[in-house]
């Protein structure tokens, strides 16, 4: 059983509960009824937030990836490591698997992410043609990728903890690890605040025109 | 209902259990068919409290140096970066390892059998929506990747072995994936209502 006009909420004059899902008149509803979540037809400022993060994003990546995320000190001697350089590691030592899940979960991912909300902001400014179906696909891809970022970090602190404890060399996280964290998050909080139904509102306006 | 994507409205009757329904402009996932009885997302709930528990009380990894046993565990690891002037990313591994799951189940676990004893208060309402923001920082997936890369890497340091821990998060991420599937939020909110 399913059922669908043309109409989205925001016409119908209603507002949906992004929480929990509940339909409410789009006038004079500020929490949802049922979830107590503040309403709104579309996320506000969404596009002025999401830019915000996104350049956010993309500055604390330059150090992320220049500045090292590992110092390691072992009998005097003094290594540091950058994402790149622990990458080579694991590609020298003969673990390519591993070698590559670092190198796509901590350099291409964020870029990926980075790249695709920019291009969506961009279509937005641009009243662009491009299919909206094919753009709200993109934006769940960044969605579900963007946690698995993290996985360095966890590397680092794992690293980081385990190897103090055992005493075995002194071992600090470097001021990359941070810088890097902060990207995922700004990155995870970016897809967040990004609206997509911003991306049918306009096809909606063009396809009235046409009529 | 409106698509939490594109806000198409839409209706949708009863699903029949292990189907979806996507929104038919977007495709973006809009209803789980779920088991009709919350008992089971209630009980795979408890059974993931428990190996979150299991996965807190074991080492993680143990390291075997000079003839020294050092066994880590979650909350050890906690310790020893704030300890070592670490705080940050002690705080990192708090909210998406150590808190995140337990307040996502333990909130989860309260609003269901509020839903099943079909009486609820305006709390459990409240409740399940705080719940339902926690779980995308809830991180365990990526965490049981990071141990394996950190083991591979810790291994040309010291002799380490996988701990009792690594298994029990191993299986708790199992638990989580498949509670996920037998839950429908909207099922939830429409028991928690009927409640009222």
């Amino acid at each position: 059983m399913k059922g669908a006009g043309t109409l989205t909420a925001k016409q119908a004059s209603l507002v949906s509960c992004l929480a929990c899902g509940r339909l409410s008149p789009l006038i004079g509803s500020d929490a949802c009824p049922r979830c107590g979540a503040a309403l709104h037809s579309r996320k506000p400022e969404s596009v002025q937030r999401t830019w915000a993060l996104l350049i956010t994003a993309a500055l604390l990546y330059i150090p992320a990836n220049v500045l090292p995320v590992l110092r390691v000190i072992s009998f005097g001697k003094e290594r540091t490591d950058t994402i790149m350089e622990g990458i080579i590691y694991f590609m020298q030592s003969g673990s390519w698997p591993l070698a590559l899940l670092i190198f796509f979960a901590s350099i291409v991912v964020p870029l990926l992410k980075i790249s695709i909300l920019s291009s969506l902001l961009l279509s937005l400014h641009r009243h662009s043609q491009w299919s909206p179906e094919t753009r709200t696909r993109l934006y769940r891809l960044t969605v579900t990728i963007g946690r698995w970022s993290m996985v360095d970090i966890f590397v680092v602190t794992l690293t980081v903890a385990v190897v103090s404890m055992g005493a075995i060399a002194t071992i600090e996280p470097g001021p990359a690890a941070m810088a890097f964290a902060l990207v995922v998050i700004a990155t995870m909080l970016a897809s967040h605040s990004f609206d997509p139904r911003l991306l049918w509102d306009e096809m909606k306006r063009e396809l009235q025109d046409d009529l | 209902m409106a698509c939490p994507e594109c806000d198409l409205l839409q209706r949708i009757g009863s699903l029949p259990k292990e189907e979806t329904a996507v929104c038919l402009r977007c495709g973006a996932f809009l209803r789980r068919g779920a088991h009709e009885s919350l008992d089971i997302p209630l009980t795979i709930s408890f059974v993931a409290l428990l190996l979150f528990g299991a996965a807190n009380a074991f080492p993680l990894l143990v390291l075997q140096l000079h003839g020294s046993v050092q066994l880590a565990t979650i909350p050890g690891c906690v310790n020893a970066l704030v300890s070592l002037g670490w705080p940050w990313l002690a705080a990192i591994l708090i909210t998406t390892v150590v808190l995140a799951p337990p307040v996502y189940l333990g909130g989860l676990i309260y609003v269901l059998i509020q839903a099943r004893r079909k009486h609820t208060t305006r709390w459990a309402m409240r409740i399940f929506r705080i719940v339902l923001e926690f779980q995308p920082w809830g991180m365990t997936e990526v965490f049981l990747l990071g141990i394996l890369v950190a083991y591979v890497r810790l291994n040309d340091m010291a002799i380490v072995i996988p701990g009792a821990s690594l298994y029990a998060l191993a299986a708790f991420t199992v638990a989580m994936a498949t509670l996920i599937t037998s839950l429908d939020p909207r099922a939830v909110w429409d028991a928690l209502e009927g409640g009222l």
